[in-house]
């Protein structure tokens, strides 16, 4: 059974889990599937979320759950995910859950912002979700300025876990908000490094790619 | 030279840290870092999140309370408590209800402690909003532990650890809104027992610090 990823290709929870994949050198399906569906509840993911993972072994939910599952059954293939060392797994650790608890919502807050919330007509960011975007991005930009990469030298899913919401965030930003990155070197020259991977780009190439547009 | 924790160990997330370290049967120096402190430049240098707990292990420096959980475990696996599995199935079920816990349980549980820690009068329609968030997740607890015995398996693990200090600072600050989300569930309820009994939590707990916020400004 080949490996199936139930999500829409749009989230960054599933691309996260699709590019750990490719990252592997395996393949997948995306597949969707009804969540609040009784079939889904009970066969995927109880909480109704995507994405869900399913191989001929086992069924699973939680996108980090799911990374580190893709990163250890294929070990001894592709990239290594883990970091190289004790040190490195600590800190792959340590910025997977950054990732979980400081960094998503104040980007997906900023998202919703742009994109424009149908109860607030004005799409314009806010000033507080916007200090909130800069002084998560300036703590990743003084991290980033002492390593390559977000545990140390070696690429690890806490690097894969970030790609797709800079992907996001580069869509649908115009060049006054780009600034986030872009006054930021060691953040943009990161961003530029783990994006220009083979892995992600042809992750980006496959169909259900919706590039963002409205 | 061993290892170090950053914080007070009120702080559920300092807990989470101590319990591991004490669970592999290792030992700790408490570095009292009081809520005050943490945005000072000393301790930002350490986690620019200014959050504790922060654990030193001789060069290395570890923030996040789960991240540090799972680096105690790596470090000293093979003694004490095994906290994760070797079987890679089971690890996944782990990492699985880890996540469940950060995104699902942790959430609403931290929302309702917030109300009582640090307003004068708590804000009843946040306290009521994420418990019936806080409900409709321990249904699924429930159902998931009527099956097994821990939330993994039948083994505890890193899983039901992560759970134990934010149910104990809920039931500290709200008796009843614990009784009626946790005892009222069977199988949550007896898992609750468990857990808490482990020597580990109860060296924890035996300090009256353990489960003292009163310093805390109120508003």
């Amino acid at each position: 059974m080949a490996i199936k990823i139930y999500g829409p290709f749009r989230s960054p929870f599933v691309m996260a889990v699709a590019l750990a994949i490719y990252e592997k050198d395996q393949e997948f399906e995306l597949l969707m599937m009804d969540i609040k569906s009784p079939e889904y509840l009970n066969n995927f993911n109880p909480f109704g979320k995507i994405p869900s993972y399913q191989d001929e072994d086992i069924t699973l939910f939680e996108s980090k759950a799911i990374m580190r599952y893709i990163a250890t059954k294929f070990a001894d293939e592709g990239t290594p995910l883990l970091g190289s060392t004790i040190v490195e797994q600590a800190l792959c650790n340590q910025w997977l859950e950054v990732h979980s608890h400081s960094f998503t919502q104040p980007m997906v807050e900023m998202a919703r912002a742009i994109r424009g919330n149908p109860q607030q007509p004005d799409a314009s960011v806010s000033k507080p979700a916007l200090e909130r975007v800069n002084n998560v991005l300036d703590t990743y930009e003084a991290r980033l300025s002492t390593s390559k990469y977000l545990a140390g030298e070696s690429y690890t899913l806490a690097d894969i876990t970030h790609t797709p919401f800079f992907y996001i965030f580069n869509a649908i930003t115009d060049d006054e908000n780009k600034k986030c990155i872009t006054s930021r070197p060691h953040l943009h020259a990161w961003i530029q490094d783990i994006s220009s991977r083979p892995a992600w780009k042809k992750l980006t190439e496959r169909p259900e790619n919706p590039h963002y547009k409205q | 030279m061993g290892l170090t924790v950053h914080g007070d160990i009120c702080s559920p997330f300092v807990k989470i840290a101590a319990m591991t370290i004490y669970e592999k049967n290792e030992d700790f120096e408490l570095v009292f870092a009081r809520l005050s402190l943490l945005k000072t430049e000393e301790f930002l240098a350490k986690n620019p999140f200014g959050r504790m707990p922060v654990l030193e292990d001789g060069d290395l420096v570890v923030f996040e309370s789960r991240a540090v959980a799972r680096y105690v475990e790596a470090k000293f696996e093979g003694q004490g408590t095994p906290l994760m599995p070797a079987n890679l199935k089971e690890q996944a079920l782990v990492n699985i209800w880890a996540e469940v816990e950060s995104q699902s349980f942790c959430p609403p549980v931290w929302a309702i402690c917030s109300q009582f820690l640090s307003k004068k009068v708590p804000d009843v329609s946040v306290i009521e909003a994420s418990r019936e968030k806080l409900e409709k997740v321990l249904d699924i607890y429930e159902i998931q532990l009527s099956k097994r015995k821990y939330l993994a398996g039948d083994f505890f693990s890193l899983a039901d650890l992560f759970h134990i200090p934010l149910l104990h600072i809920l039931q500290c600050l709200s008796e009843d809104i614990f009784r009626s989300v946790i005892n009222s569930r069977t199988y949550v309820h007896k898992w609750h027992q468990d857990i808490t009994n482990r020597p580990s939590w109860k060296r924890i707990i035996s300090v009256p610090e353990a489960s003292d916020w009163s310093f805390l400004p109120k508003v």
